[in-house]
């Protein structure tokens, strides 16, 4: 009897040291998803969950102040988030706050980082509304990051080439020396500059068309029922071909004057001291340069946009059809 | 005959396993107060039989009825209490390995009688152990004993609840000549004791010419021959006379 | 039709297997209720078999902690090594160490005593003292399998745990509150709820497989033993198969 009787309260002391590891470790889970402490429920919209899921951390200023209740899409843009705040920490966050999903490290969990705003507020409560900051996606960055760096590559084998060019050629040094010439190029310089900065312009003012034609559902779909509106796109098109044409004979127009001008100065005429002392024009030249990289790169982006837009996609295809008939002939 | 109370009455019992008939038509009756041997070759379908009689197993037809019950009409409740008054020794003792000779004879009492105090439970199971002259082995385990001694504490927890009728199954089994002897005669004293009625499963004949009044004989799935063991063997029949060789 | 005679043999034990089953549910219900050999079943199976879960689930969780080492370091995650050792022991490797452990234990002997108690006629003994065996032998035996089962998992996680504590600090040091907020901050209830649940089921396919190869034994001691080997293979499969097929469950319920 005396021995069932302990093996009984080493069964009960079996089983309770198993329940109770149980409750601890569900207790100790729990309080990470902030189940058994007193919270108040905010709301905040994003247009990109950028993975956050239920149970995420919110902190305020980097330090836990509570967590992820729901992810929901709410419509076909913007995505609800419910937030449980620790009823401790929602005394020290004010209404102005502004939420944004961030990583825990640069590999780790998502978070809500919430930020103070600026000027006072009062502390947020039960139901209200956190305004949101717009923050770098990482994808994003990285997608523009390839760009830049492919531009930058571009950039600088033309570069090399320039230079290259500039080394080998006996008559740019010459033309360096001759002063009488600088006021002239530095007159036709600043026109080209002119012209490249208004150049730019268009491209941002198209580029910016472009845009708004991607994101624009309403003016999209109005183009696709509205044949009048593409036949004027097309027009438009042909004028941009147009344009780009008439750049090309710019080009060469000023490729032309170059030429004139290492013509004078093989036969010795230009002052070039005056560029080499005048820096504010060499800073102009660079520029200048730089502009018309910059819009011959953003053209191109656009064009290769505008190649993939399916609105285009046939005119393009029909054009390479041709050149690729004109090339047999 | 017929004036005497019968303590178990077989009529035409069936048994068969698959296409192996054991039983075919077995009649069988045990007067009260008497001691009958039942004799048979090995896998003649003797244990099946008292094994029918205690409700181990289901004849597939015929009627057994047991102190005035028919067993087949019984329903569990009625069975474990109509088998307080029936003792069945196994053949294997049947001894439970886990518990205490203690334990092994508190079983039937605790769970027949629930309630029973500690100290009467204590008595039964003292007096039932001494009637085996075990007493002394009260706290060891089967595991600890020899089998004369297994078979005796087996014997004891079939008396525990003081049946009226015991069957037993081949009870000189596996054991030697002399200790066959002294269960055998254990089992007249008791008979004589407790006044019960018994069948004893045998085909050991020094067991059945010391215990049993009368005889029966299984051949076949029947009863072949019955009498007492004296006019049987003086039988010429030459089925009967392999058994008494 | 004819069918293959092992296909036939095995659709047959496992119909026998599906009817025991039954009659378990049948009988489980059923009073009278055979509390005090529960009990004594739980005593068994349960306290009894802890210090060899213990010992293995410490060794496990050891081990498992030594071997994701290396690679955590490859990744240069080794910070997350609480983490993942955490969410292997909890999710997976303590219920399943601890059932396989339990099903070569327990299995094996409730296979073999109920197969020998088959043998030398204890079961119908007690069938004829007035017990009903499947209640007194059966049900007792697949509840306290069933129950022990998930209390020797969560103290096996807890002593793996541990185990693993050990083998984080033996090549870095971390303190144990460290270690267990890392362990603890990962885990969720989907980690720990269906693993707790399954290991009811482990425990409860383990009594149930050896107590149908026991009560089903062939004669002799032959049988006794095949029985008991039976009952660990069968027992050891059915954990994986419910371990296969919990794994589906929870997907398609959303915990995982």
């Amino acid at each position: 009897m005396q021995n069932k009787r302990t093996n009984l309260i080493k069964l009960g002391l079996f089983t309770l040291s198993g329940l109770l590891f149980l409750v601890l470790s569900l207790y100790l889970i729990g309080r990470n998803q902030q189940l058994f402490r007193a919270s108040i429920l905010v709301k905040t919209y994003f247009r990109h969950a950028g993975g956050l899921v239920p149970g995420n951390n919110v902190r305020y200023a980097g330090i836990q102040a509570g967590t992820v209740k729901s992810v929901k899409l709410i419509n076909d843009t913007t995505i609800q988030l419910e937030l449980l705040i620790d009823k401790e920490a929602s005394k020290h966050i004010l209404k102005n706050s502004l939420a944004s999903i961030g990583t825990e490290g640069l590999i780790g969990n998502r978070v809500v980082n919430l930020v103070p705003g600026d000027g006072p507020a009062e502390p947020i409560q039960e139901g209200d509304e956190i305004a949101t900051k717009k923050t770098i996606d990482t994808d994003a960055v990285l997608e523009t990051l390839s760009v830049t760096n492919q531009n930058a590559a571009i950039l600088s084998a033309e570069l090399v080439q320039t230079i290259t060019r500039f080394n080998n050629s006996s008559a740019v040094w010459k033309l360096l020396e001759d002063s009488s010439l600088a006021v002239s190029i530095k007159a036709s310089l600043s026109n080209i500059e002119q012209a490249s900065v208004s150049t730019k312009q268009l491209t941002a003012e198209l580029n910016q068309v472009i845009h708004d034609l991607k994101q624009e559902r309403g003016l999209v779909q109005h183009l696709i029922y509205d044949t009048v509106m593409s036949g004027q796109l097309e027009r438009t098109l042909a004028q941009l071909e147009q344009t780009s044409q008439q750049t090309v004979t710019m080009t060469q127009k000023v490729n032309d004057l170059i030429t004139g001008v290492q013509n004078e100065i093989k036969e010795g005429k230009g002052p070039a001291n005056a560029i080499l002392s005048d820096t504010s024009m060499t800073g102009s030249l660079h520029r200048s340069l730089s502009n018309i990289e910059k819009s011959t790169a953003t053209f191109n982006e656009n064009m290769t946009a505008l190649q993939h837009n399916f609105l285009f996609r046939g005119y393009f295809r029909k054009k390479e059809k041709k050149n690729a008939k004109e090339k047999s002939n | 005959m017929s004036n005497t109370e019968a303590a178990i009455l077989i009529q035409n019992l069936y048994k068969g396993f698959g296409s192996n008939q054991v039983l075919k038509g077995f009649n069988l009756r045990l007067n009260k107060g008497e001691n009958l041997a039942v004799l048979g070759k090995s896998g003649s379908g003797k244990s099946v039989l008292i094994k029918c009689i205690i409700g181990l197993m289901q004849p597939d037809e015929g009627e057994i009825t047991v102190l005035g019950e028919s067993i087949s009409s019984l329903n569990q409740d009625h069975l474990d209490h109509l088998r307080v008054k029936i003792g069945f020794l196994f053949q294997s003792n049947a001894l439970y390995d886990s518990m205490t000779v203690r334990e092994n004879l508190e079983f039937p009492l605790r769970r027949h009688w629930m309630e029973i105090s500690d100290k009467e439970t204590n008595d039964l199971v003292m007096e039932s152990l001494e009637n085996v002259g075990l007493a002394h082995t009260v706290d060891l385990m089967p595991i600890e004993l020899s089998g004369g001694m297994r078979k005796r504490i087996a014997l004891a927890r079939t008396l525990i609840l003081k049946p009226e009728i015991i069957l037993y199954d081949e009870p000189t089994t596996g054991l030697d000549p002399i200790t066959s002897k002294e269960i055998s005669d254990l089992m007249n004293a008791l008979q004589k004791k407790y006044n019960t009625s018994s069948i004893i499963i045998s085909h050991d004949m020094n067991c059945i010419q010391r215990t049993a009044d009368r005889m029966i004989l299984l051949v076949d799935g029947i009863a072949y021959a019955e009498g007492e063991f004296d006019t049987l063997k003086a039988s010429t029949d030459p089925v009967i006379l392999p058994y008494f060789e | 039709m004819t069918l293959p005679p092992n296909t036939k043999r095995f659709l047959e034990e496992a119909g026998a297997i599906a009817q025991f089953t039954g009659r378990f549910f049948r009988e489980v219900f059923r009073p009278r209720y055979e509390w005090s050999a529960f009990i004594q079943q739980c005593y068994m199976i349960g306290y009894k078999s802890l210090p060899l879960v213990g010992l293995t689930g410490f060794i496990m969780g050891l081990v498992l902690t030594m071997q994701l080492r290396p690679s955590l370091i490859d990744y240069g995650v080794e910070s997350e090594l609480p983490a993942m050792v955490g969410i292997a022991i909890v999710r997976e490797i303590g219920p399943v160490i601890t059932a396989l452990i339990f099903a070569g234990k327990i299995g094996s002997s409730i296979g073999a005593e109920l197969g020998s108690m088959k043998v030398t006629e204890q079961i119908d003994a007690m069938e004829v003292s007035g017990t009903n065996p499947f209640k007194y032998l059966v049900v007792t035996r697949v509840l306290a399998t069933t129950f022990m089962l998930p209390i020797l998992v969560l103290l096996g996680d807890a002593i793996s745990l541990y185990g693993a504590y050990l083998g984080v600090n033996i090549k870095a040091t971390t303190s144990f509150s460290l270690y267990y907020t890392q362990v603890f901050n990962n885990l969720s209830f989907s980690d720990v709820l269906p693993a707790f649940v399954k290991s009811f089921f482990f425990g409860f396919a383990i009594g149930i497989i050896g107590c149908f190869k026991g009560f089903h034994s062939s004669k002799g001691t032959e049988g006794v033993g095949r029985s008991a080997n039976s009952s660990v293979v069968l027992g050891s499969l059915m954990v994986f198969i419910i371990d296969l097929i919990a794994v589906q469950v929870t997907d398609i319920l959303g915990f995982n």
